[in-house]
């Protein structure tokens, strides 16, 4: 309201000063006849100009009826209108349907789409919104090839994020750049205050970010306000409930009381049956512990305020944010995050342009415990949750039923019990990351902008875990226990750069070089106590127990850059950068990065006019080459180190502590890890534009990869430059998109990345042992990294003959129901040598689709996604080989061995306890990874402007979002999405269903 | 311009700090460098000595050892809650080795021994640093026994690696070099053996009598009698002849008199101990306690409150209860035995635990038990405040009379020390096999003695089911250690 009548103040006031030129009024729409707020109408030749308001309408004095007006909107093809006699004038911006002309953000910079030579993948506001999830990199899963992404379902825990396969072992995680600020994750950022989102895939792109940029990078710029832009507010929210809705399903009590007869264990029946009832050998209870640690469902919700808008000098843009989502599983976790955030841009002078920026952030989470998932699958179903005939003091303070009177040892525990005592467990973080730039323009003759910017980043986090004294069984907390964590986080990047835009004739040239200089510094403190009288306080715990510890660790970089950007014609292109890097954190301090980038577009030369013919409307072939760092490796001392003082270090003498000191000389030395790509890519637009493919074929070769890697004899382990790894593979993405008449348009994308991982090197070393020892990876030159190694299975002894006629049976006294393993040598014995490797976490292709449909105010969009070919080990599955009181899933109690001809690929249920098929690494405990999700699925209705200006409000969407609903999958799990491969006791990722809304007011 | 010179200048200063690579070179936080501990501080010069005893009284105390050091024996089996609980410790006392060479104890138990021989080596570099700054004759001297100490528990765990199995690489300080893997090829068990025995000969020439203030630290006699008891592998009679008698003559050490506390807190280093893994909770019922923790567990009774409680592994077998039973063994019978459905001497009441693969009710090792009146209130846990008695003076008396019966000599008076201290009637003309009964008596459950007595004694196939001699003698090198490690199927090399 209040801006109608600012608006008819305005054009009362212009009329009483209109004489030869005139002023001129209008409207400017889209393609679906909505008014477009903050186009831009510019009088061409001169710096007059507006921007439309927030109807879309717009008004220009002094205009002559000779002038042309430039109408341009981002995303919409611009137009040029004669102004002639008319004062009013209706504009209809189409849709742009080619990218070409896109702003992509790049490294210390910006380029046009059409002049990249790297695959640079664009992620927009929208894109980003798409799924309701806490963290913004959960809604680029299976949007982007080449970007694989592994969800967790802990309240507030971000994905893990690898790009273009296992590079680097030490942290797969790309570098973040968020307005410029290097961070590890962006789970803190509200992804409604994301404008856009760059993927760096390749070195030519990301080198530019030199020793941070082996795992690739992605670039993040916060919503900014517009410059001559009215004051816009919106409102975005939804409200949602997450859900399980795929379960493992568990062995019930009988199923579970013939296992332990086979393993010998039918004490723990007998005891059950005693005390908790039953008959016939089957106990009374069957608890499915799941059932009792899994909500039916949990709140999730968002909701955000902005603000943004500017007039002729600066621009603004301020957010309120909140984001809460409860843990799924039935306990106290949950996450709560507020954010505020605020932009400011101000030209000084027509010279000199300074900008402020801020984000602040409270998160809160309280954490559930990660064991009870765990209890909750190895316990046995045959007791219940409480006990009301515990003997005095069994069970305190709440009636807790336990194992431990059944005969179990105290590695099982009550799961409920465990993750209702172990759920205060709290973790603060606040944030506060300012950043201030100033850009200067000296020259008027030369586009030359000095740009200095500092970037900070403070944190301050408080965690504190209680633990009350209570017991269960032989499970005991005899004192409570109190832990308070505090930690501290200054890290800053300063970076000041040069850019020089220069043409002379059909030559362009940008060139850019920079100084950066960075800092990361961390400390922690921690205290305990226990027996505390105020949770609170550890001063309120007794004065013994009370412990102290501190650390902390600190960080060094500097770096030099430049980056040349050349194209003739925007034709064919050429990006050249290179990155010195000075680390603390190697012994050899400086490293260098080199890249070199090339482009043709082929579609602009003269000769391939039949392109256009063949309805080829753009041809751009591409290849880069670059060298990447990665520094994040643990801080590399080269010396040999002491630990000194505590317990552990010192001996005892007639009971009295003499302090001693241990003397470490195992220490790192490492080189630095190279990442060495090379892309060769084509991109081509067809049928006007509609459809769109983008295919790369990507080599990169990660060289002294640093490993964990555990040292023969027992010397424990070491960081090691241990070889070279490689990752090879092709991403293709595919999109179609078009309109059926005015009311009906639909479009349709899918993209897949192959990835084959091969270790090439391996510094003259036959292999690399990783994993336990019992559940062995190996590494070999010519395989991927990472592969289970070990027996392979060959079906299953079936009878009695069976065993007589193989020697191998005999000698190892099988029974029908063991396993028959490969003899891999052929020497008639099954032995250490008869191992090979079995499989890899490393998946072989990913994909994604995506389709929406829209008719009028109608969308429904859908995103789907899948991985194929990796493996998983079941290493909840293998613990019975030390646990054999287990309880195990329903598949596997159903899937026994239980006569000749049952089943070929599972031994007996007295198998299970055998060692010769369960205490070893074999295929029998590793599954295919492979799946297939629904991803998300939402509904939208833009409500019609006309409805909504009935209550004062502008337009509006509200949609219905179902993210997650079901996955395709064969692993024996909640989810198979599993960090590494390897399953052990995982979150489960709910499903969400939401309502939610956006209001423009 | 002006703004425009400022920048050139910040431009030109940034430039000259990217020269400065020092302000790249900061320290580690978190670490203390070796480099920067004071050495001529000749008072902390006990540090690294201190050190390798916590680093022994961890290792030795992991749990998964001691199983792997007495079910081939004939005292025990592993026990647990059923026979697939740790199955592959029956493989092992079934001598189907084979099949537990992917075994993850005997993983562990690898590492844990090498660890403590690193660690040795490790804390020798941080003595030599400190010598370097002594000058007067008593503190080089001091520093030599500093190293004896240290030595003597690189020996130790020599001992163990090698009674267990066999040929193994003698690790070379030297040799090891952190940028390429260490895949030293393996040593044979005699020679393993001569460098135990050089490395006590320094241990006897440094080491004082008594140590005054280190209660229980290692002294001349603890490496003699480890000496002793590596001669006695050896099956040489005349070396553990004389070392034996000088240790019975010089020590002053007397068996101690309270046999049933013998293992029991009023035992802490009694004055029959000659090494233990000491442990305390500092006589304080909360707050931290240095703890034998698993070691005490894995042999606490099942389904037995707190905190007389455990795993139940490590029960005693019929066969040797019988044994203790037809000699009559009273006073011995309550240490060695910790019946279930019974109380205890001390008034405890352990209960029933009639595990399904023995035919007879649970018989847990009673050397492990510690009652609940000796523990500190407050604590609750199994053996807590507890040792772990190593090597003993009884040993070395029956040692003695032994090497008297192989090479001469009156082997009846320590023989007989032995058994009047247990309530035993004197006995005459003993021969071998009397000494081993009466070790298998005195020492049953303590550290594989009674494995190692039958493999150097050669009794081993007849005694044990299953044991073939020149096969079952050592257990398999772990295949996790081969893998990291080829050279460990290649040859021998001395």
């Amino acid at each position: 309201m209040i801006k109608r009548i600012l608006i008819a103040f305005w054009l009362i006031g212009h009329i009483a000063i209109a004489q030869d030129a005139k002023t001129v009024t209008g409207i400017v729409r889209d393609g679906s006849g909505f008014g477009l707020p903050g186009a831009s109408v510019v009088v061409k030749g001169t710096t007059k100009g507006t921007a439309t308001n927030f109807e879309g309408q717009f008004m220009l004095d002094n205009v002559l009826d000779s002038e042309t007006l430039l109408v341009s909107f981002i995303g919409m093809q611009s137009q040029e209108i004669k102004v002639g006699s008319n004062d009013y004038f209706e504009i209809t911006l189409d849709d742009d349907a080619s990218d070409l002309e896109e702003v992509v953000v790049i490294g210390y910079g910006t380029s046009k789409s059409k002049d990249l030579t790297s695959p640079i993948a664009t992620i927009s506001a929208e894109e980003i919104t798409s799924m309701n999830a806490s963290s913004a990199m959960e809604a680029v899963q299976g949007k982007v090839a080449g970007v694989t992404i592994v969800n967790s379902g802990v309240p507030g825990e971000g994905p893990q994020v690898s790009i273009r396969g296992v590079g680097s072992i030490q942290d797969s995680n790309p570098l973040y750049v968020v307005d410029g600020m290097f961070l590890d994750d962006i789970n803190f950022l509200n992804p409604n205050d994301i404008e856009t989102m760059s993927v760096l895939k390749d070195a030519s792109a990301a080198a530019i970010y030199g020793v941070r940029a082996a795992n690739g990078v992605v670039l993040i710029t916060t919503k900014s306000g517009s410059k001559n832009r009215e004051m816009q507010v919106t409102y975005d929210g939804y409200y949602g409930l997450q859900t399980v809705t795929q379960r493992l399903d568990m062995a019930n009590s009988e199923q579970y009381a013939m296992l332990m007869r086979a393993s010998g264990n039918e004490q723990y029946v007998d005891a059950a049956i005693a005390r908790w009832g039953g008959s016939n050998g089957i106990p009374g209870v069957s608890t499915d512990w799941y059932d009792h640690l899994i909500k039916s469902s949990a709140p999730i919700q968002n909701h955000n305020v902005s603000l943004s808008g500017g007039n002729e000098k600066s621009a603004y843009a301020f957010s309120l944010g909140y984001f809460g989502q409860d843990g799924i599983m039935d306990a106290t976790g949950y996450y709560d995050r507020i954010n505020l955030r605020g932009k400011v841009d101000y030209d000084v002078s027509s010279k000199l342009k300074v900008g402020f920026g801020t984000v602040l952030t409270r998160e809160k989470r309280m954490i559930d415990d990660e064991q009870a998932w765990f209890q909750a699958y190895v316990n046995n179903p045959m007791y219940k949750v409480y006990d009301d005939n515990l003997a005095d003091g069994e069970s305190f303070p709440k009636s807790f039923a336990n194992p431990h009177n059944l005969g179990y040892n105290t590695y099982y525990t009550n799961p409920v019990a465990r993750a209702y005592y172990h759920g205060d467990n709290t973790s603060d973080i606040t944030r506060f990351m300012p950043n201030i730039y100033a850009e200067l323009r000296p020259f008027e003759s030369h586009d030359i902008v000095f740009r200095s910017a500092m970037n900070m980043d403070f944190r301050y986090g408080a965690a504190s875990e209680f633990i009350p004294e209570y017991k269960v069984g032989d499970t005991q907390q005899v004192l409570n226990s109190l832990s308070k964590t505090t930690n501290w986080n200054y890290d800053y990047v300063w970076d000041n750069t040069v850019t020089w835009r220069n043409s002379w004739g059909d030559h362009n040239l940008t060139s850019m070089g920079g100084i950066s200089v960075r800092e990361e510094n961390y400390r922690w403190l921690n205290g305990t106590a226990q027996g505390v009288t105020n949770r609170d306080y550890l001063s309120s715990g007794i004065a013994d127990t009370r412990t102290s510890d501190d650390g902390g660790q600190r960080f060094r970089g500097m770096s030099v850059f430049t980056r040349l950007s050349y194209d003739y014609q925007h034709k064919y292109l050429l990006s050249l950068t290179m990155r010195a890097d000075g680390s603390s954190k190697y012994q050899q301090k400086w490293g260098y990065f080199p890249s070199v980038g090339a482009g043709w577009v082929v579609s602009q030369e003269d000769f391939a006019a039949g392109l256009s013919n063949a309805s080829v409307d753009y041809l751009k072939v591409r290849a880069s080459w670059g060298l990447l760092g990665n520094d994040r490796v643990p801080a590399n001392s080269a010396f040999g180190s002491i630990a000194g003082g505590d317990l552990g270090s010192s001996g005892i003498f007639g009971g009295s502590l003499v302090p001693g000191m241990i003397n470490n000389r195992i220490f790192t030395d490492l080189e630095w890890e190279l990442v060495d790509e090379r892309n060769i890519g084509i991109e081509a637009k067809m049928f006007d534009y509609r459809l769109n493919i983008e295919a790369d074929y990507y080599n990169r070769e990660t060289r002294n990869m640093v490993i964990w890697t555990t040292l023969p004899m027992g010397n424990g382990s070491l960081l090691q430059n241990a070889g070279s790894v490689r990752n090879s593979g092709v991403e293709v993405a595919v999109n179609w998109s078009d309109k059926i008449g005015s009311d009906f348009r639909y479009s349709i994308g899918a993209n897949i990345t192959t990835i084959k991982n091969r270790v090439t090197d391996l510094s003259g070393e036959p292999y690399l042992q990783t994993g336990e020892a019992e559940f062995p990876m190996r590494s070999y030159v010519g395989s991927p990294l990472y592969s289970f190694y070990g027996w392979k299975t060959d079906g299953v002894y079936q009878t009695q003959a069976e065993i007589d006629a193989c020697p191998i049976a005999r000698a190892n006294n099988l029974r029908p129901g063991d396993f028959r393993y490969v003899d891999a040598n052929g020497d008639g014995v099954i032995d250490d040598n008869d191992r090979m490797l079995l499989g890899d976490p490393n998946p072989d292709f990913t994909y994604g689709i995506n389709m929406a449909v829209g008719y009028k105010r109608f969308t429904l969009a859908a995103t789907f996604q899948g991985v194929h070919g990796a493996t998983i080990f079941n290493r909840r599955r293998a613990d019975i080989n030390k646990h054999p009181a287990n309880n195990v899933d329903a598949n596997l109690a159903n899937g026994v061995w239980t006569g000749p001809g049952s089943t070929n690929s599972s031994p007996s249920a007295e198998g299970l306890y055998n060692p010769w098929n369960t205490g070893r690494m074999n295929d029998f405990f590793l599954e295919d990874g492979s799946y297939f999700r629904i991803q998300n699925v939402r509904l939208s209705y833009d409500i019609p402007k006309n409805v909504m200006e009935k209550v004062g409000l502008g337009a509006s969407q509200v949609y219905l979002n179902v993210d997650r609903p079901y996955t395709f999958f064969s692993s024996n799990g909640f989810t198979p999405e599993v960090a590494g491969g390897i399953d052990y006791s995982v979150y489960p990722v709910p499903a969400v269903v939401s309502v939610g809304v956006k209001i423009n007011f | 311009m002006k703004s425009l010179n400022k920048f050139t200048a910040l431009f030109i200063g940034l430039i000259i700090l990217t020269s400065c690579n020092d302000w790249l070179d900061i320290v580690q936080e978190g670490e203390v460098p070796t480099d920067d501990i004071d050495f001529t501080d000749k008072s902390q010069m006990y540090g690294p000595v201190s050190g390798v005893y916590a680093m022994a009284r961890e290792r030795l105390a992991q749990w998964e050892m001691w199983p792997l050091l007495n079910v081939r024996g004939d005292e025990v089996t592993k026990g647990g809650s059923s026979e697939s609980d740790q199955g592959e410790y029956l493989f092992l006392e079934q001598f189907n080795y084979g099949q537990a060479k992917g075994f993850w104890a005997l993983n562990n138990s690898w590492v844990a021994l090498y660890k403590l021989v690193f660690a040795t080596h490790d804390n020798q570099e941080l003595i030599e640093k400190f010598r370097d700054h002594l000058e007067s004759t008593d503190d080089l001297d001091l520093a030599d026994q500093y190293d004896a100490e240290i030595v003597f528990h690189r020996a130790l765990a020599y001992y163990f690696i090698s009674n267990l199995w066999g040929n193994v690489p003698i690790i070379n300080p030297d040799d090891i070099t952190y940028g390429i893997p260490y895949q030293p090829y393996r040593n044979s068990v005699e020679s393993v053996r001569t460098y135990i025995h050089e490395e006590l000969d320094f241990c006897i020439d440094h080491l004082p009598e008594t140590q005054g203030g280190n209660k229980g630290a290692v002294t001349k006699y603890t490496a003699m009698a480890l000496k002793a008891k590596v001669a006695l592998m050896e099956g040489d009679y005349n070396t553990v002849r004389s070392l034996t008698d000088q240790i019975i003559d010089g020590a002053g050490l007397h068996l101690y008199n309270d046999y049933y506390n013998l293992f029991k807190v009023p035992g802490k280093l009694a004055p029959e101990s000659l090494y233990e893994l000491q442990f305390t909770d500092f006589g304080n019922g909360d707050g931290q306690q240095v703890y034998g923790g698993a070691w005490f567990q894995h042999q606490g009774p099942r389904n037995n409150p707190a905190p007389i409680s455990g795993w139940g592994f490590m029960l005693l077998r019929p066969e040797f209860l019988d044994f203790m039973q037809e000699r009559d063994e009273d006073v011995r019978w309550d240490v060695a035995v910790l019946e279930s459905g019974a109380t205890t001497p001390a008034g405890d009441e352990i209960e029933i635990f009639e595990p399904n693969y023995m035919e007879i009710k649970a018989h847990y090792n009673g050397k492990a038990y510690l009652p609940k009146d000796q523990m500190t209130p407050g604590r609750n846990d199994y053996g807590s405040n507890n040792n772990i008695r190593i090597l003993r003076y009884s040993d070395v008396l029956l040692m003695n009379a032994e090497a008297k019966v192989q090479v001469g000599g009156d082997p009846e008076t320590p023989f007989n020390e032995v058994r009047e201290r247990a309530g035993m009637n004197p006995m005459f003309g003993i021969n071998l096999d009397d000494i081993l009964d009466e070790r298998k008596a005195e020492l049953s459950v303590e550290w594989g003695n009674r494995f190692f007595d039958l493999v150097r004694t050669g009794k081993a196939a007849s005694v044990l089911d299953g044991f073939e001699t020149g096969k079952h003698e050592f257990l398999p090198i772990p295949l996790f250690q081969e893998d990291l490690n080829p050279n460990l199927t290649g040859p021998i090399k001395d």
